[in-house]
């Protein structure tokens, strides 16, 4: 049997080229040090900005924190594909904790509050990284507290790495 | 390829690549640096101090020798210094008496950290001063000013001098004018109280204490120079010890000595450190917007040890809600310049975002690919503004560092047309990036700088030019 990433990656190099100023123009919203892209930076790239980030995003030979930074590009462009690719992050399980620490804050971002626990919660209870139920927390106390916090709090009871849901809980307890 | 043998092709090859626009005096190579086990930091203050959320804010000595202790002085104060003849560079280090100073001032209805300048500083030479309120004109007028000053940094700041080409040039030609300086004690509270400007709305202060030493260093402008590195692990993943041992780790430092090797500056004992696990469940992932001296990033660089270095603090995540979401953050500076030689307060620090970027690499120098050469990259940025280095051109393409030998790129001049009409633009300015930013010659380059604001894949190369070289190898850090 073919390993998914295998696939993954024959698929993305047999996908169309971008536009190569759209290219470079994606390459240095990802590359910012100190602050990141704006929205409005994210946005002024156009629909046709979201493959390229999608492919970016799902790129399994690409830099961690490079496919990181695209998923919050697809997070701040927004629309169902960038949705999808969003969600698939999160729940990839094949792909390194900060590019599914990205996809869950992304989540936060782009669910309302009806549907982020259902997106969220699975992350929160199971991930087998911490810091991914971190930031699942962290975005599921920002976007959805009043139905998610009694759980948040629940988890890092339980959990033998509690102290990573400092920030969750203290948005919880509105400190 | 033995390690050591992979190490100096990474160098060599770094250093053609980035000697292109600067006028280095001789191309260098430098040993493998000794990568040593640190321990477990010692603290300042007892953990449950941190953790009780309560503010760290000490007062330190320098470890170097050479420096001038003027006493703790108000805001407002004359203090007076001495420069002895041969000297070539000086650094006035301030630092807050707890509780004298606000953290914090609104300004035209901006939260900003009150940051601690000296002000009205008067050398013998009446050509070489500053006035922090003072704001020349001109599109890039800072290169001819005597000194320049453009850091964020509250509670604990640090003025190095020379950092403009005006004064490197009369470094290299005479030295620092020799005699007895002066200078007044100032942050930005105490300039909203003395000036009375309506734009202050919250803050104005004349009751700011600090602690003031005068750091000098002689001789003229060396050609050569050694750093050292103190490391932080600050990690769910990483130790010290078992990141120390790893040849991702190996790669990491290697590539950080390839970026720095065309300066004439070879790195020496890079030192790693372990911090306590409470410190990493607490600071693993930082909000860097909170810039106040205790907020989280500030109260961890209060973990850097005695070392005269760099203090790097490698977290897994670092990230930013300025823009209503939550972002990754590549690297961020406690202060520009850092507070070499004086170690362990709350600007004394970089911290560099590992995530799961340190991979296994081979061959040349690469961080379009290989993860730790990424990594490597953002760190010797962040070294770069510790030994006092500022972006060449600010994002918006409308501030440029006090160098003249560093490409401006103007976003009116520069920008792709079709966005220019939005440069300096109070909504959604556009930003400059470094593929506008490649001309040779004077203006619309700087692109592939490694102080430009932003890493691009394919462009940034991490050249540095002349000056930005003299200025690194002139910082206190680098002996």
């Amino acid at each position: 049997m073919i390993a998914a990433p295998l696939l993954l990656g024959i698929a993305l190099a047999a996908a169309p080229a971008a536009d190569p100023a759209l290219a470079r123009r994606v390459d240095a919203l990802l590359g910012s040090i100190e602050r990141p892209a704006t929205d409005a930076q994210w946005r002024a790239l156009g629909p046709e900005a979201v493959p390229v980030l999608e492919r970016i995003a799902a790129d399994p030979r690409g830099r961690p924190s490079r496919r990181a930074r695209a998923v919050e590009g697809l997070a701040a462009m927004g629309g169902p594909r960038a949705e999808s690719a969003v969600l698939a992050a999160v729940r990839d399980q094949g792909a390194p904790w900060p590019v599914r620490a990205a996809g869950a804050r992304g989540a936060g971002r782009l669910l309302d509050e009806n549907r982020l626990p259902d997106a969220l919660s699975p992350t929160l209870e199971a991930d087998p990284d911490p810091r991914v139920r971190a930031a699942a927390a962290e975005a599921l106390a920002r976007h959805a507290p009043s139905r998610t916090c009694p759980a948040i709090h629940a988890r890092a009871a339980r959990d033998r790495q509690a102290a990573v849901y400092r920030r969750a809980l203290a948005i919880c307890d509105g400190k | 390829m033995d390690r050591r043998l992979l190490a100096i092709a990474v160098v060599s090859q770094l250093a053609l690549a980035a000697c292109g626009s600067g006028s280095h005096p001789a191309p260098y190579s430098c040993a493998a640096p000794a990568i040593v086990d640190g321990g477990m930091v010692a603290l300042q203050a007892p953990a449950t101090t941190y953790t009780s959320g309560q503010c760290v804010l000490p007062i330190v000595a320098p470890v170097s020798a050479g420096s001038q202790a003027l006493g703790q002085a108000k805001v407002g104060t004359t203090l007076y210094f001495t420069v002895p003849a041969g000297t070539s560079a000086v650094s006035i280090v301030s630092q807050v008496v707890a509780g004298t100073a606000p953290d914090h001032i609104t300004y035209q209805g901006v939260d900003i950290p009150n940051s601690v300048v000296p002000t009205d500083v008067q050398s013998p030479d009446p050509a070489v001063r500053y006035d922090d309120l003072l704001v020349p004109a001109g599109v890039d007028p800072y290169p001819s000013a005597p000194i320049f000053y453009g850091s964020l940094s509250p509670a604990d700041g640090v003025m190095t001098l020379p950092d403009t080409s005006f004064l490197l040039g009369r470094v290299a030609s005479s030295g620092l004018p020799a005699g007895t300086w002066s200078f007044t004690v100032n942050d930005w509270a105490y300039e909203c109280y003395v000036t009375g400007d309506p734009g202050c709305t919250s803050g104005s202060s004349n009751q700011g204490v600090y602690d003031v030493q005068v750091l000098t260093r002689p001789g003229g402008v060396p050609s050569r120079g050694t750093l050292d590195l103190a490391v932080y692990v600050v990690s769910q993943t990483w130790t010290a010890s078992s990141l120390r041992t790893d040849p991702r780790f190996t790669r990491f430092v290697e590539s950080i000595q390839g970026l720095l090797t065309p300066t004439g500056i070879c790195l020496g004992t890079v030192t790693v450190f372990d911090v306590p696990s409470w410190a990493r469940d607490r600071w693993w992932t930082i909000d860097v917007d909170k810039a106040g001296a205790c907020d989280p990033l500030a109260q961890l660089f209060t973990l850097s040890q005695p070392l005269d270095a760099v203090h790097l603090f490698l977290a897994d995540d670092l990230t930013s809600s300025a823009n209503s979401s939550t972002q990754a953050v590549a690297g961020i500076d406690g202060t520009i310049p850092g507070p070499s030689g004086v170690p362990g307060g709350v600007g004394s620090g970089a911290a560099v975002a590992i995530g799961q970027d340190f991979q296994a690499c081979q061959g040349a120098f690469d961080p379009v690919h290989c993860g730790s050469d990424f990594l490597a990259y953002v760190a010797a940025h962040e070294t770069g503004h510790w030994l006092g280095l500022y972006h060449p051109t600010e994002a918006y393409g409308d501030a440029f560092d006090p160098l003249s030998d560093t490409a401006t790129c103007l976003c009116s001049a520069c920008a792709p047309v079709a966005e220019r009409s939005a440069c300096f633009a109070n909504q959604n300015p556009t930003f400059v990036f470094g593929d506008s930013c490649l001309k040779s010659g004077s203006s619309c380059g700087g692109g592939r700088n490694l102080m430009f604001w932003i890493y691009q894949d394919g462009v940034s190369t991490g050249e540095l030019t002349g000056q930005q070289a003299e200025v690194m190898r002139l910082n206190p850090a680098v002996h």
